[in-house]
């Protein structure tokens, strides 16, 4: 039984160290990865890429009817962000997740070549959400929602995607 | 040769593993339930559009879209704080261990987006705790204890060595534009970092390389060196628990430091024994 044990431990081990650095072997279990839930992990913090930046969302509306000449409000930041004080974050943060989540949205979004792409609708979804709660109670107008991701490093604030306009 | 399994000890590091544990995964599914209106119908990890995305990974049943709704979600997260209370009381482990290690997959795989390598660390935990809790094999204690100190000493060793190969690191650059992001830093922080010099981030960049490459060789240190090791690690990870917001990565990797401690023991045991 302990045999087995150790047998199955180092095996295990040895299946990790090939996920890490041999690409065929992770090609090979394609999606069992992820039903694996971290038992084949991906240790890759912060290297080797370089975190350099953030991705930040920025919205603009406008009233529907005019797609082709619509006039936009300026662009408005998604401030996703917000830290809370620092004695409690080590017990509660949990914009840490959200921060977690909107880049692996925008990383997938970005790439989008349509907007039936499923992060590309988690973000719109969200976007809509936000300004319809923004907007005073019995509003029922109908406005356009687009949206654009920028890539802010500490240099500069780059725009890297834009959506269409879409009825909210 | 035989290499004394110190029962106690590894009782010991077992319980203090569970109890950090438990902590981890109260908070993330405090957490959890505190975002859950981002995993609502309107919300950014909405399971009506993040379900297309399971289709691609071959998941796809209706019946997901109740447990995996909003509602859903916080029960989920609910149901493994109840089983969290019994495991810190010690009730029913052999049943309480495996009924998180299955909740904590379900809620892996619902909240991929957000899931960090702490919530791996987590599954790699509960995965290696079970057995210990179904045996009272002191052996196969020992031989729990030795896999999560392998896994956690390779993860360390893996991140330093891809950290190894970026230049960025061992400058200090990488370090320097890191702690002036917005997502990982705060804007305190960020300006300190910006008005400091590149050999403060140099010198730190390249502990943080050398210490986690200095992982593969930790249960071979002499004890000062050991302590040395966990030493930098609780301070590290309270870093960047605090700077970069990464809260419940400290408290996973912390649970995991008995294991090293443990294993620590093992191999000076087995080494006195050549003697």
């Amino acid at each position: 039984m302990i045999k087995i044990a150790i047998a199955l431990s180092l095996l295990w081990q040895l299946a990790v160290i090939l996920f890490q650095f041999w690409e065929p072997f992770r090609n090979k279990l394609g999606r069992l990865q992820f039903y694996l839930c971290g038992l084949l992990p991906t240790w890759r913090m912060f290297g080797p890429d370089p975190t350099d930046g953030d991705y930040q969302v920025y919205y603009r509306t406008a009233p529907e009817g005019m797609v082709d000449d619509a006039i936009f409000t300026e662009w408005r930041l998604v401030d996703y962000d917000l830290k809370p004080m620092l004695p409690f974050s080590l017990f509660f943060n949990p914009r840490g997740n959200i921060v977690k989540g909107l880049r692996e949205i925008c990383q997938e979004a970005i790439k989008a070549s349509s907007d039936h792409n499923v992060f590309y609708q988690l973000l719109l979804n969200d976007l809509i959400r936000r300004y319809r709660q923004g907007q005073p109670a019995g509003t029922a107008s109908t406005y356009l929602i687009q949206f654009q991701i920028r890539w802010q490093t500490p240099a500069a604030l780059t725009p890297i995607f834009s959506s269409h306009a879409h009825p909210c | 040769m035989r290499i004394p399994v110190d029962w106690q000890s590894a009782q010991s590091c077992l319980q203090l593993i569970r109890w950090l544990l438990f902590l981890s995964l109260t908070i993330s599914s405090v957490q959890n339930i505190s975002n859950s209106a981002a995993f609502g119908p309107h919300g950014l990890f909405a399971w009506r559009f993040l379900k297309y995305a399971y289709r691609e990974k071959g998941l796809e049943w209706a019946g997901l879209d109740i447990p995996f709704g909003r509602t859903g979600f916080i029960l989920l997260n609910l149901l493994r704080l109840g089983l969290l209370a019994a495991g810190f009381a010690n009730a029913f482990l052999p049943m309480v261990l495996p009924a998180l290690l299955l909740i904590s997959a379900i809620l892996y795989i619902r909240a991929f987006p957000p899931m960090s390598a702490a919530d791996q660390l987590n599954t790699i935990l509960l995965f290696c705790l079970v057995p210990s809790a179904w045996s009272a094999s002191p052996a196969l204690r020992a031989v729990s204890l030795c896999a999560i100190a392998g896994q956690v000493l390779f993860c360390y060793f893996s991140n330093g060595l891809l950290k190894s190969i970026a230049p960025g690191w061992w400058k200090g650059s990488q370090l320097k534009i890191l702690l002036q992001t917005g997502n990982y830093s705060r804007k305190g922080i960020a300006g300190l970092a910006a008005k400091t010099g590149q050999p403060v981030f140099r010198l730190l960049g390249t502990v943080i390389v050398i210490w986690e490459l200095s992982a593969v060789i930790v249960p071979f240190l002499p004890a000062a060196l050991l302590w040395t090791f966990l030493g930098i690690g609780v301070l590290f990870h309270l870093t960047i628990a605090v700077v970069m917001g990464l809260n419940t990565f400290f408290w996973s990797y912390l649970s995991a430091y008995p294991a090293i401690l443990f294993s620590w023991q093992m191999v000076d045991h087995a080494l006195r024994s050549f003697n």
